[in-house]
């Protein structure tokens, strides 16, 4: 009874929201620009009387509705000086165009940002962010990464020092969502997983939502992280040219016809540099390179057309060095990613209309064999079949999508209606015959596609998404106010329709204090097969399968709860946020019969952060405890990238003008492994040696940890002007300053006689020294 | 205020509450005991290893693996093989060499494993059951073995061609020579043999919907040569070849498999 008087006064409410905003109010439209560079500004504040009003979305546009009356509106970004606009809006008006044109604060190096720090009443989700300037202020492992920046972040981990993937509050790395632009990226990653596949210059924005999500994105369990792509210049042509100890890169942007464009492009060069310089004639078998372009049109002040391209590819020039045999390369093996994305904005009375369409594209191929030069005697080996060694791979994976949606802005209200239609289609066929590919990577398949791979494999499958969604922000005091949304999809292979509901509660106890809490349902049809084998740290490609029974579609409900202080201790703000989820048909493997399962488990765990933004020194601490567990039918175990407890310290210091410091410790639990507690024999075919061999009896699954991982990280960026017009960054960033041994990989060897034993540890101390030229 | 946030933030902290479970205790090896047991068709004599699991402590050079001392290699196993109403439990232990390193059991009896057959094991040792259920391999036949010219001196090329096994996963070919001279110690005529080396041979490869060839090269100064095909099931392809550690068996590390073989034997003019 109480619950339907609840809920009659909920849509009583709603009704009254909705009905003030047929009122005589006023649509207020418009966008922001950067005035120097006529360039779009994403994420750009328009407040009344410090009462925020909107926020310019992906394309610099913005609405909201106002009675009539005369208003001071501010509008603010970081990095920019605050303009402020008096409109006086009549009666008789039906919509009010108004645009800001913002002018770049005096250079100065940029600050940290971490978003929730400001004008967090306006964010309708829980996100941190990173903007381009941030990158500089992160300490980097040779290139400087998106994807490794956000591992600075609560909630977010990674498995070993050298990976770029991203372990979101206690998901795999397939759980989270990586798109550019909104387009989503499959292995979005340079060198197998060391770095991220998108060059941090073409990046404005990078937003990840680490639990619940908005509704315009499906299919993941963990969350989302989006890249979102610069505007070009509208006056002139600018960019930047940067140089660094593994590639080179050039960022140009500037106008276009009656557009804009904006244009990357990044290669490595130590197979180059190598083959040059190497006398014995051996080359340098791997490089990577990648572009990205956009092309922006604005037609009118209501209208835009933007098209943009992304192709990134690695080659791997394999049996370049493989002795006596006859080398027969049709391709080498190579992978990357091909995407174009096409999307039209409409800016109407009082919302936006939206319309785009994609296509995007991960491929792995290759057609490459080396076989023995002469053929002794049967006796020898090398006649057998075994000499003869065979990459052959032709992997796919596409996806193809059209969307359309409405954001309106009535009083009180944040709606968002969309449609999406998505097919996604797989196609993976190879055929591997080697076992020590180019003597360079000694790799099993296993290692490099999914889970227990064979070496013949052939498989395509395809499935077609229709969703639609909805969401909508209701303030319903100054101090309260739910957000709903919902989101239905329909799953052909399997006919099934998934449902994914989402609700948050957020109150304003005061003008310092926060409360808030959220649900969701998430669903993921597309996943890998792939736990995170001891033996695995290289992942050129993963291989995702679409789900293929209605039963065992991956599920997860998201339950938060977070309290946002701005200023705990003047000048510092905290931020906590606790999670439960539950975890269902969940990816699990049994290395013993190299079979695999699908079983449910849990995170909880709880975020927080300190942030300082101000003064000489900034920067944040975070501190997350976190579990996960998955839980089979008879055993219960935490997952391999759980990591207990997690501290971060991330600090940059202004040594002056022109030098700044950074510095970036962390401090976690390490990785659970199963531990080899005992030992049996196995008898060996004749190939292998034949005879009794020992093999290792291992424990319970994941029972034991690692030991402890630190790691403390330091660099120095400077910022000179040159010539009036050249602006350069020259860095200095070195990894891993004090050389901590920190295990990355279990692999006994059968003469090992303690649980310690075969932990491999890295202790590398990593340099990275380059610059920046902007122009 | 203080007051009210460090509420609040209690109140987040009991989420965590279901998350303090210790999950960290390595347990015991999952099984305590390796069953190996290749069932070889038409061989009267099947040999079945089983071993005791052991501490990570020791390795295969301690005296552990000697006798007097508590010894892994299993002497109290009960075996059943298992074939329609007929049960064989009449193994007994040997000895493979003097160092007294390797037990087995044996069946020297009435064991002929029969191809496409259906057999179950049963194994209890260290106080466990072990079990596991098994097709047999089909037979094949050798169908053509022809001696191409050659005008190499090292070496002459063999054409074998044979039939199909039902169930096979892969073949292995391997070419035994045998060298008779007189030792000049004694007098006697003697035997030197050395093996080829053995090579798989993938199904998916074949060039034949009913049969299989490959061609080999082989030494030509031997006095005769055996030609051994094997046929092998899906479990051992998984034992050996995917190193998959329990196959076809439950309640133990190791695998139960079939294989099938055949031989030919080619003998040189020199011995003529």
């Amino acid at each position: 009874m109480k619950m339907k008087k609840l809920a009659s006064y909920l849509i009583l409410l709603i009704t009254i929201c909705t009905g003030s905003s047929r009122a005589n109010q006023i649509s207020v439209i418009g966008f922001v620009k950067d005035a120097k560079t006529n360039e779009r500004l994403i994420g750009a504040v328009i407040l009344n009387g410090g009462i925020g009003l909107a926020v310019s979305d992906s394309s610099g546009y913005f609405s909201f509705k106002l009675n009539p009356g005369k208003y001071f509106l501010e509008c603010k970004y970081i990095g920019y000086e605050t303009a402020i606009k008096e409109i006086n809006l009549e009666e008789t008006d039906e919509e009010f165009e108004i645009f800001y044109f913002l002018k770049p604060q005096p250079i100065e190096i940029e600050k940290v940002t971490v978003s929730g720090v400001r004008y967090k009443e306006l964010e309708d989700f829980k996100t941190y962010e990173l903007q381009s300037g941030d990158l500089s202020n992160i300490p980097v492992f040779l290139e400087s990464d998106v994807l490794r920046a956000f591992q600075a972040l609560p909630g977010i981990t990674s498995v070993h020092d050298l990976s770029a993937q991203i372990y979101l509050r206690g998901g795999n790395y397939d759980e989270t969502l990586i798109t550019l632009d909104g387009v989503p990226i499959y292995n979005p990653y340079h060198l197998g997983g060391i770095f991220g596949s998108v060059n941090p210059e073409i990046v404005d924005k990078a937003v990840i939502y680490p639990s619940n999500y908005p509704v315009n994105y499906d299919g993941v369990l963990s969350g989302v992280l989006n890249l979102n792509s610069k505007t070009g210049n509208s006056e002139k042509i600018k960019g930047t040219g940067s140089i660094g100890l593994v590639s080179s890169k050039l960022y140009l942007n500037g106008p276009l016809l009656n557009g804009n464009f904006i244009f990357s492009a990044r290669r490595t060069y130590p197979d180059l540099l190598f083959n040059l310089l190497s006398k014995s004639g051996e080359l340098f078998p791997y490089y990577f390179y990648d572009f990205y372009s956009k092309y922006t049109i604005p037609v009118d002040s209501k209208n835009l057309f933007s098209l943009s391209a992304f192709y990134s590819k690695d080659i791997y020039r394999v049996f370049e060095d493989v002795k006596n045999s006859v080398v027969d390369k049709k391709e080498n093996p190579n992978w990357g990613n091909l995407i174009g994305n096409l999307k039209f904005n409409h800016l109407f009375n009082s919302g936006e209309f939206e319309l785009g369409a994609y296509y995007s594209i991960s491929n792995l191929d290759s057609d490459a064999k080396s076989s023995p030069l002469s053929s002794p005697l049967f006796s020898s080996a090398a006649d057998s079949l075994e000499a003869v060694h065979y990459v052959y791979a032709n992997n796919s994976i596409k996806e193809f999508n059209l969307n359309s949606q409405f954001k309106l802005k009535l009083t009180g209200q944040d709606i968002l209606l969309g449609v999406e239609y998505k097919n996604l289609s797989i196609s993976y066929f190879w055929n591997i015959k080697e076992y020590d590919i180019g003597a360079s990577i000694n790799g099993n398949v296993e290692d490099i596609f999914f889970d227990f791979a064979p070496a013949k494999f052939k498989y395509n499958d395809e499935t077609e998404i229709v969703s639609a969604y909805f969401s909508d922000k209701i303030q319903i005091t100054k101090v309260f106010d739910v957000m709903l949304g919902y989101r239905g999809m329909y799953i052909k292979n399997v006919k099934k329709y998934l449902n994914s509901p989402y609700a948050k509660i957020r109150y304003k106890l005061n003008n310092n204090l926060e409360l808030s809490s959220s649900y969701g349902k998430y669903h993921q049809y597309f996943f890998t097969k792939r736990e995170l084998i001891n033996q695995s740290y290289y992942y050129p490609f993963s291989i995702y399968f679409i789900a293929d029974n209605s039963k065992n579609i991956p599920s997860s409900d998201h339950y938060s709860l977070g309290i946002q202080i701005k200023e705990i201790i003047p000048g510092i703000a905290l931020e906590v946020e606790g999670y439960y989820k539950t975890r269902n048909n969940i990816y699990t493997s049994d290395e013993l019969t190299k079979t695999y399962s699908y079983t449910k488990g849990y995170t909880a765990g709880v975020d927080a952060l300190l942030k300082k933004e101000m003064g000489a020194v900034t920067g944040w601490a975070s501190y997350t405890f976190s579990r996960t567990v998955k839980n089979d039918s008879s055993n219960k175990y935490f997952a391999n990238y759980d990591r207990t407890h997690n501290f971060k310290l991330m600090l940059n210091y202004n040594l002056s003008e022109k030098w700044k410091l950074n510095a970036l410790w962390l401090y976690s639990t390490g990785l659970p492994f199963t531990p080899a507690i005992g030992k049996y024999i196995k008898h060996e075919y004749y190939r292998d040696g034949g005879g009794e061999k020992l093999e290792h009896a291992f424990g319970r699954k994941n029972s034991s940890r690692y030991q402890d991982y630190h790691r403390l990280d330091v660099g120095i960026t400077g910022n000179f002007i040159w010539w009036d017009s050249i602006i350069a960054k020259p860095y200095l960033q070195i990894m891993n300053v004090y050389m901590s041994k920190n295990p990355f990989n279990y692999d006994p060897n059968p003469n090992d006689v303690s649980l310690e034993d075969g932990q491999e540890v890295g202790s590398m101390i990593i340099p990275t020294i380059g610059i920046t030229l902007e122009f | 205020m203080l007051k009210r946030i460090l509420k609040y933030l209690f109140y987040i902290f009991i989420l965590l509450f279901q998350a303090c479970e210790n999950l960290n205790e390595p347990g015991e090896t999952e099984f305590k005991n390796s069953v190996i047991l290749q069932l070889q068709n038409g061989n009267a004599k099947q040999q079945l290893y089983v071993y005791h699991t052991f501490p990570i402590s020791f390795s295969l050079g301690d005296p552990l693996f000697l006798d007097g001392y508590s010894n892994p290699l299993a002497n109290d196993a009960a075996i059943s093989i298992i074939h329609g109403d007929t049960v064989y439990s009449d193994f007994i232990i040997e000895f493979r060499d003097s160092t007294k390193r390797h037990k087995y059991y044996t069946n020297a009896s009435n064991l002929f494993i029969e191809p496409n057959s259906e057999y179950d094991i049963k194994v209890e040792s260290n106080g466990e059951l072990i079990e596991g259920h098994l097709k047999t391999i089909g037979d094949f036949e050798i169908i053509e073995v022809n001696l191409e010219e050659n005008n190499a001196a090292s070496f002459s090329l063999v054409n074998i061609k044979w039939g199909k096994a039902d169930q096979a996963k892969f073949y292995s070919v391997s070419v035994s020579y045998k060298y008779w001279f007189n030792d000049p110690r004694t007098g006697d005529s003697v035997k030197y043999s050395v093996s080829g080396y053995p090579f798989l041979f993938d199904p998916d490869t074949a060039n034949g919907e009913n049969y299989f060839s490959k061609q080999l090269k082989i030494r030509s100064n031997a006095d005769s040569l055996e030609i051994e095909i094997n046929a092998y099931d899906q479990n051992s392809y998984n034992y050996f070849v995917e190193k998959i550690q329990r196959v076809g068996i439950e309640n133990a590390y190791g695998y139960l498999g079939s294989n099938t073989s055949r031989k030919v034997n080619l003998y040189s003019n020199k011995s003529e």
